[in-house]
């Protein structure tokens, strides 16, 4: 069981190892402009810092890879892994579901506030969100709109911030 | 003495005393809430701060800061849930003295020894903080650059024993803010064509799709806690009876006050420090866990003696005690304003009204808590499900406020699915926050260090308070590992 989760982890870090490789050999080479315009500095210039910390997150997430590899080496009684039952994978789905429903709702309120304002995105996304969390009591989706109407007034009011109550911007 | 009076008046002005009362409402509502941490309560209310002047503004933080410390003790004590990591250790004797229908008492206590210790480690940072300041007078680029490495060692102390994900973590940070112009050569980096990323990501942006909305996710995950709060009667303890215990109080804010201004050491350690100090004084240590006074003041007192000494090296020194109070530092360069030495100098007034409005703050929250104990009880009762809708409206106009500009609120999904991956790997994202801080100042201290040097690095270690910082970084780096590694060996030879 802790093999699988050490290599779990292994996966999840390289994905860090890789990022930084990409930066150190693509982005920074073409983002990052090489001019000294302060010669006294010697070699440091605007890219010397970004790839400071690329180097520092690539030896981090390898040392971090061989850290679990060698705990993995040293793993003698591990325990079996057991599949996880169907019910226990059923409801791992619907969790995987309901995170991805409420990212994209999230999405969803900034688009509809960008295109048509902020009344539109509440209306449309804060009871969405409620739904889709499997609230069944009216009195959530009414606090939850007067909230958002609560939080317009001060905002567009008291901190004088421009928020568009209602947009056609597309 | 006119600047005293002039001080007083800013601190007892309406505007003053209304935004403190807000942020320490806020902060306890935020902080009694199992699952809202005092980082959230913090980036929430900031886009409130745009329109405000400095002082109020840090007064609004500020509150939420000290009020969010104490809320989190709430949901402690009736629901054996920490509200936040720092009441894990209220929870030993708290909820047991709930539980014999001592709520109340165990309340009161609670909202008695945070404001000791609040009110405590506020005149520490009054007496102590100058003092500090004056020595780093006399600070440079060099020194600055040093302490920024010492402050971002302490992503060892925030990493929860996992320390290369830390350093990820905090690079991913600093990575954040060399997006935009460079700070020395003006030089646009990883803007992709893109205007708007000239002027570099608003860290604000960055912190609320990383610790608001991906906390969100989380939360709309997880199964509601349908617990019962235990009911709160009355309280049968008076405030003398309570302070009859003041010593104790006095000890555990001493130990709190030390914590508290050791970089990355926050609240839940100085609280775990101080319940364990109260055990062993105690001449009936076979109480605590049972619903012991004394097991509920220590760790009370102790974690609210943080609050004002984490304060300590962000005043003076421009370095953060704490990812919360990063946060706070952040806030800070909304307002363009610099921590550091040179406050105590130029900005005697700011820094005098910040430091004496804590004070103000914490007998607030204990006239609040008072009043208002039963409506913070029945903030437990919100549900999870309520909670996500309201927090996606806060950081929404929020984002949006920053510059009122749309730009920014596209980029909140990219870091809500960053901070979601990091939540998900376990990969610590305190030192994100740290990273966040800290990354812009020590480039821009470490390239001027070597502009004065001609390029020369041995000025980090040829001037001597630089090489004493950088040497002290190395130690406390180095000398756990080292202790440990002595300790396993005689273990072993036993």
């Amino acid at each position: 069981m802790k093999k699988r989760q050490l290599i779990h982890d292994s996966f999840a870090v390289s994905i860090f190892t890789i990022f930084s490789l990409i930066v150190i050999l693509f982005i920074i080479p073409n983002q990052v402009s090489d001019s000294q315009v302060f010669g006294a500095t010697g070699n440091i210039t605007a890219r010397t810092f970004p790839y400071l910390l690329m180097w520092v997150m690539l030896i981090c997430s390898l040392l971090h890879i061989g850290n679990n590899f060698i705990s993995i080496k040293n793993l003698t009684n591990d325990e079996p892994c057991i599949p996880p039952s169907d019910e226990v994978k059923q409801e791992q789905n619907r969790k995987a579901l309901r995170t991805l429903g409420v990212f994209l709702l999230f999405l969803a309120f900034i688009l509809l506030f960008t295109w048509f304002g902020y009344a539109v995105a509440c209306i449309v996304v804060l009871p969405s969100l409620l739904a889709i969390q499997k609230s069944n009591v009216l009195g959530h989706y009414i606090s939850v709109l007067v909230f958002a109407a609560i939080f317009y007034i001060i905002f567009y009011y008291v901190l004088n911030v421009n928020v568009p109550l209602f947009q056609m911007n597309f | 003495m006119t600047e005293a009076l002039q001080i007083l008046f800013t601190v007892f002005s309406l505007e003053s005393l209304g935004s403190m009362l807000i942020g320490v409402t806020a902060g306890i509502i935020i902080g009694a809430l199992p699952g809202l941490s005092i980082i959230m309560a913090i980036i929430v209310l900031l886009p409130f701060t745009y329109d405000m002047n400095s002082i109020s503004a840090m007064y609004l933080l500020l509150g939420a800061y000290c009020g969010g410390t104490f809320g989190g003790s709430i949901s402690a004590i009736l629901l054996n849930t920490p509200g936040t990591g720092v009441a894990v250790a209220t929870t030993f004797d708290g909820y047991p003295m709930a539980k014999k229908g001592k709520a109340a008492d165990a309340l009161k206590v609670t909202l008695t020894a945070s404001t000791f210790g609040g009110i405590f480690s506020a005149f520490a940072l009054l007496f102590l903080a100058p003092l500090i300041a004056k020595v780093a007078f006399v600070f440079g680029p060099a020194e600055y650059f040093a302490l920024t490495v010492f402050g971002l060692s302490m992503v060892a102390n925030v990493s929860n024993g996992n320390l290369f994900k830390g350093l990820i973590a905090a690079t991913v940070g600093m990575l954040v803010t060399v997006i935009g112009a460079d700070p020395i050569e003006n030089v646009p980096r990883f803007v992709f064509g893109e205007i708007q990323l000239f002027s570099g990501i608003n860290t604000t942006v960055c912190m609320l799709g990383v610790f608001a909305l991906s906390e969100m996710l989380l939360l709309s995950q997880k199964k509601e806690n349908k617990k019962e709060a235990i009911a709160v009667g009355k309280s049968t303890l008076s405030i003398r009876e309570i302070l009859k215990h003041s010593k104790l109080m006095a000890i555990c804010s001493a130990i709190g006050l030390y914590i508290g201004a050791i970089p990355g050491s926050g609240g839940d350690i100085g609280a775990y420090m101080c319940y364990d100090t109260a055990k062993k004084l105690s001449k009936h240590p076979e109480e605590f866990g049972h619903g012991a006074i004394e097991g509920v003041i220590a760790p009370e007192s102790g974690n609210n003696a943080t609050t004002g000494s984490a304060l300590i090296p962000m005043l003076t020194l421009g370095i953060p005690g704490s990812a919360a109070v990063g946060v706070l530092m952040n806030a800070l360069s909304v307002h363009n304003i610099t921590p550091g030495p040179d406050l105590f100098t130029n900005d005697k007034f700011w820094v005098y009204s910040i430091m004496f409005g804590l004070i103000v703050i914490n007998i607030l929250m204990f006239i609040l808590g008072n009043g208002l104990t039963k409506f913070f009880v029945k903030i437990n009762k919100v549900p999870q499900k309520v909670l996500v809708p309201c927090i996606l409206v806060l950081c929404m106009l929020g984002g949006y406020s920053i510059k009122t500009s749309f730009f920014d609120l596209n980029l909140i999904p990219i870091f809500i699915v960053l901070g979601y991956f990091m939540k998900k790997i376990k990969m610590p994202i305190s030192p994100m926050a740290l990273g966040i801080v800290l990354g812009k100042l020590a480039e821009t201290n470490f390239r001027r260090a070597l502009i004065l040097s001609d390029g020369s690095m041995s000025i980090f270690i040829t001037r001597p308070i630089s090489a004493f910082i950088l040497a002290f970084t190395v130690y406390s780096i180095v000398s756990p590992h080292v202790k440990e590694y002595f300790k396993n060996k005689q273990a072993k030879t036993n």
